[in-house]
C-alpha cells in the first residue's frame, strides 16, 4: 500500500495558503535586505553633496523608460492573476504572464546599454562609493528580475499543462515587490542630483 | 488564492494610468530644477507610488492583518538599523580617527598622502597605536 502523504496547504495559525504565507515571508526578508542598502546609501548620500556630480552622470532617460516598463509589467501580471482566479482561463494568464517576462527582458535589454555606456565612460564599481552603491543596488535588483522572469516563465508553461494555478498569483505578488523596489531606487539613483 | 479580490480590469488600468501620472510628476522637480520640489515630487511620490502597487495589485488592502504587521516590524527594523548606524557616519572624527573631506584628498589613488597630514589628531588615553589612522570615503 503506498504511503499518503497529505499536503499542507493553508496555515492554521493565519489562515494563509502555505505558499502564499512563505512568499509574503520572502517579501518581508527582502525588505530589509534592500532596506539595509537604501538607508545606507540615504544617509551617506546626506552625507557627501559631491555625490550630486556623480548621480550626474545617470541616464535619468533610461531610468524612466525602465519605470514605464515595470509598472506596465506590474499591470500584466495583475491581469493574469485575475483571468487565473476570476476567470478561470489559463491561456489568458499564461498570455500576461509572458508579456510579464517581456517586460522584465525589456527591463533588463535597457539596463546592459546603459550599464555598458557607463562603464566605457569610466563609472565602474569601485570608481567612487556612489557608483558602489549604484552597481551593487541595480544589481541586486536585476538578479531579482531575471530569477522572476524565470519562475513565471516556468509557471506560464505549468498553467497550460493545468497544473499550480495557485502560483499565477504568488509569482506576481514578488513581481509587484520588485517593482516598488524600482520605484524608490529610481528617485534615488536617477532623480537625485 | 485570495478569496477577496473583486475588481475587473478596468479597476487595474486605472490604477495603471495613476501610476503612470505620478511617474510623469516624480520627473517635473529635475527638469525644473529645483531642489526642494525634486525632493516632494521624487520621493513624496514614490512612496505614494508603492502605495498604490502594494495595496491595488498586490491587494493588501484586503489581506490578512497579520502581513501587515510583518511588514511593519521589518520597517522597523530599517528604522532600528537607521538610528544605530547614522550617528557614526555622521561623525568626521572619533577615537583615533578622522574623516577626510573629499575637497582635501589629493588624488584618487593616492589616500595614503592626502593634504590632511599635518592635521592634528587629538588622541584619547585609549590610543595605543603611534600613526592615528585615517580613513577616507572615497570621492
Amino acid at each position: 500500500m503506498g504511503l499518503v502523504q497529505p499536503i499542507a496547504t493553508r496555515r492554521s495559525a493565519t489562515g494563509i495558503p502555505t505558499g502564499k504565507l512563505a512568499v509574503w515571508w520572502l517579501i518581508g526578508s527582502e525588505i530589509v535586505i534592500f532596506g539595509g542598502v537604501l538607508v545606507s546609501y540615504i544617509i551617506l548620500r546626506h552625507y557627501h553633496a559631491d555625490w550630486t556630480e556623480e548621480a550626474a552622470a545617470t541616464n535619468v532617460w533610461l531610468g524612466g523608460l525602465n519605470t514605464f516598463v515595470l509598472l506596465t509589467s506590474s499591470l500584466f501580471a495583475v491581469l493574469a492573476h485575475y483571468y487565473m482566479e476570476k476567470r478561470n482561463d489559463a491561456k489568458k494568464a499564461s498570455m500576461y504572464l509572458w508579456l510579464t517576462v517581456v517586460g522584465a527582458l525589456t527591463f533588463l535589454v535597457v539596463k546592459s546599454f546603459e550599464w555598458t555606456h557607463e562603464i566605457q565612460h569610466g563609472y565602474v564599481m569601485t570608481k567612487s562609493l556612489f557608483w558602489g552603491f549604484y552597481y551593487t543596488a541595480a544589481g541586486i535588483h536585476g538578479l531579482h528580475v531575471i530569477a522572476g522572469a524565470v519562475i513565471m516563465g516556468i509557471i506560464a508553461i505549468q498553467i497550460r499543462q493545468g497544473k499550480h494555478y495557485n502560483r499565477v498569483e504568488l509569482i506576481g505578488l514578488y513581481w509587484h515587490f520588485v517593482d516598488i523596489v524600482w520605484i524608490f531606487l529610481f528617485p534615488l539613483l536617477y532623480i537625485a542630483k | 488564492m485570495s478569496e477577496h479580490v473583486d475588481h475587473g480590469p478596468g479597476f487595474y488600468v486605472k490604477t495603471w494610468g495613476i501610476l503612470l501620472v505620478l511617474f510623469a510628476i516624480s520627473v517635473i522637480g529635475p527638469i525644473a530644477e529645483i531642489r526642494w520640489l525634486t525632493l516632494i515630487t521624487a520621493f513624496g511620490v514614490a512612496v505614494v507610488k508603492a502605495y498604490f502597487v502594494a495595496a491595488r495589485f498586490m491587494h493588501l488592502d484586503i489581506e490578512k492583518r497579520y502581513i501587515n504587521y510583518m511588514f511593519a516590524t521589518m520597517l522597523l527594523m530599517m528604522l532600528l538599523f537607521w538610528g544605530g548606524i547614522v550617528a557614526d557616519i555622521g561623525a568626521h572624527r572619533g577615537s583615533n580617527w578622522v574623516r577626510i573631506a573629499p575637497s582635501q584628498v589629493q588624488a584618487p589613488g593616492s589616500l595614503s598622502q592626502p593634504k590632511v597630514n599635518a592635521m592634528k589628531v587629538e588622541q584619547s588615553d585609549e590610543t595605543t597605536s603611534e600613526e592615528p589612522t585615517i580613513e577616507s570615503e572615497g570621492h
